[in-house]
């Protein structure tokens, strides 16, 4: 079983996933899944992992979403069996449930985004993932993604060993992509490993930038924990 | 703080890189490895655009010691950076900036380039190289394992020879497909290698 949220920020344009997965590595469907300022895709249900290329490609060639779903569609014999969620830069969203799909799986789309689950326990999560989305406006789209995944009842998440959170803004690689690939609380454990991320996502822009005046990575971990020690 | 290795499987021509860190999710850096063009995986005070240019450089048709080069040419920090490179024929340069403090330092072999800086000595990147050939008929995966394996039975990551852990840790092999057959990763853990040994083998098997 796995569920996910595919997203576009209305006021950066970042395009953003979240994917929580029973299976190992569950984050790996990211891969490809986004292009910066072009679009985002998930499949869910027996993915092809050559199909997200195929919709960013398509969808950078200059065609709709809901042409993209049909080409995806009419280029695999078992599109019956998937799930299929794609949303390109201006927020416009198609979504595709295929007939033989598990009974159970739910999926439903909002301004610009994107909630699915691939089997049971089915509606209850997407509308919670869809509720947090949308009550969430202010937040930036990591935080947003991150609260959804939250928002979906504990004993509906029970099962997910992993997790993966991934966002593109104006550049050709992330702006966050983390991943849990293996753990009992995976979702827990993102939260801890984005918290702890956070203020190490500008320092190594800082660093990058200007690598003579740059504080030493342990120095500036060693400063984060004083701080907390002093928080605490 | 970083020791990774980037190579090619001389058997099937399948492209690896195995890299293990202080800093969390070293694993995001998808942008480091194209199928059918090469690795890149700058380290250090890396620039996180330096990758893709490397790749888009590949793709064109230039050799790994030209790019390399241009890097040097454009890059007022240039000393600062630590570098790998990676052709899909197994050609590589690498490069290791005099200013990135603490020791650094890099070992090329026929298609592959292992490093690492804020390591404990020049016996973790011997380490990485020794894990990496002590196997050499085995799948990629587990090469780029246990070579980053042998850098942290080697001493791996120190500051003025206090040991600092390796809290994330990543694989990721590329064949002819342009999306990865392997790639797992460990984001923020206190022993991230001997984890992601785990996860790799779970995956592997299926689990």
């Amino acid at each position: 079983m796995s569920f996910c949220i595919v997203a576009r920020c209305a006021r950066t344009g970042n395009l953003g996933i979240g994917i929580a997965s029973e299976h190992l590595a569950g984050g790996l469907q990211c891969d490809g899944a986004i292009r910066s300022r072009i679009g985002a895709t998930l499949m869910l249900h027996a993915p092809t992992p050559a199909n997200n290329r195929l919709a960013m490609r398509l969808l950078e060639q200059g065609y709709a979403p809901r042409h993209v779903l049909s080409e995806l569609c009419a280029n695999d014999p078992d599109h019956a069996l998937r799930q299929i969620a794609i949303i390109d830069r201006e927020g416009r969203v198609a979504l595709y449930s295929g007939v033989d799909a598990h009974p159970a799986a739910a999926a439903s789309e909002g301004e610009a985004c994107i909630a699915m689950i691939d089997s049971l326990p089915g509606e209850p999560v997407v509308r919670a993932l869809r509720a947090s989305y949308e009550s969430g406006a202010s937040l930036d789209l990591d935080a947003r993604i991150l609260a959804a995944l939250e928002a979906v009842d504990s004993a509906d998440a029970a099962a997910m060993r992993s997790v993966a959170l991934v966002v593109y803004g104006a550049h050709d690689y992330s702006e966050v992509d983390l991943r849990v690939d293996m753990h009992e609380q995976p979702i827990a454990e993102l939260r801890r490993l984005y918290d702890e991320y956070q203020p190490f996502g500008a320092y190594y822009d800082e660093r990058a930038k200007n690598p003579r005046a740059a504080l030493p990575q342990r120095e500036f971990a060693d400063m984060l924990a004083r701080k907390g020690e002093g928080a605490a | 703080m970083t020791y990774s290795i980037i190579a090619r499987c001389p058997r099937t021509g399948r492209l690896g890189v195995g890299t293990t860190t202080f800093s969390i999710a070293c694993g995001r850096r998808n942008e480091s490895v194209r199928p059918n063009v090469g690795i890149s995986k700058s380290q250090a005070f890396y620039v996180r655009a330096t990758d893709p240019l490397v790749l888009n450089l590949l793709a064109q048709g230039f050799s790994p010691q030209y790019i390399m080069s241009k890097l040097k040419a454009m890059d007022p920090d240039f000393e600062y950076r630590q570098i790998g490179i990676l052709d899909r024929s197994g050609a590589v340069s690498a490069h290791t900036g005099k200013d990135i403090g603490q020791w650094a330092g890099h070992l090329v072999g026929d298609g592959y380039v292992a490093y690492g800086n804020g390591l404990a000595g020049r016996q973790v990147v011997e380490g990485i190289v020794r894990g990496f050939m002590a196997q050499p008929d085995a799948r990629l995966e587990h090469r780029l394992l246990q070579a980053i394996e042998g850098g942290r039975d080697a001493g791996g990551q120190a500051n003025n020879g206090v040991p600092r852990p390796e809290r994330s840790a990543w694989i990721r092999v590329v064949d002819r497909l342009d999306y990865p057959e392997i790639d797992v990763r460990v984001d923020l853990h206190t022993h991230a290698v001997a984890a992601i040994r785990r996860v790799l083998e779970a995956v592997l098997a299926g689990r």
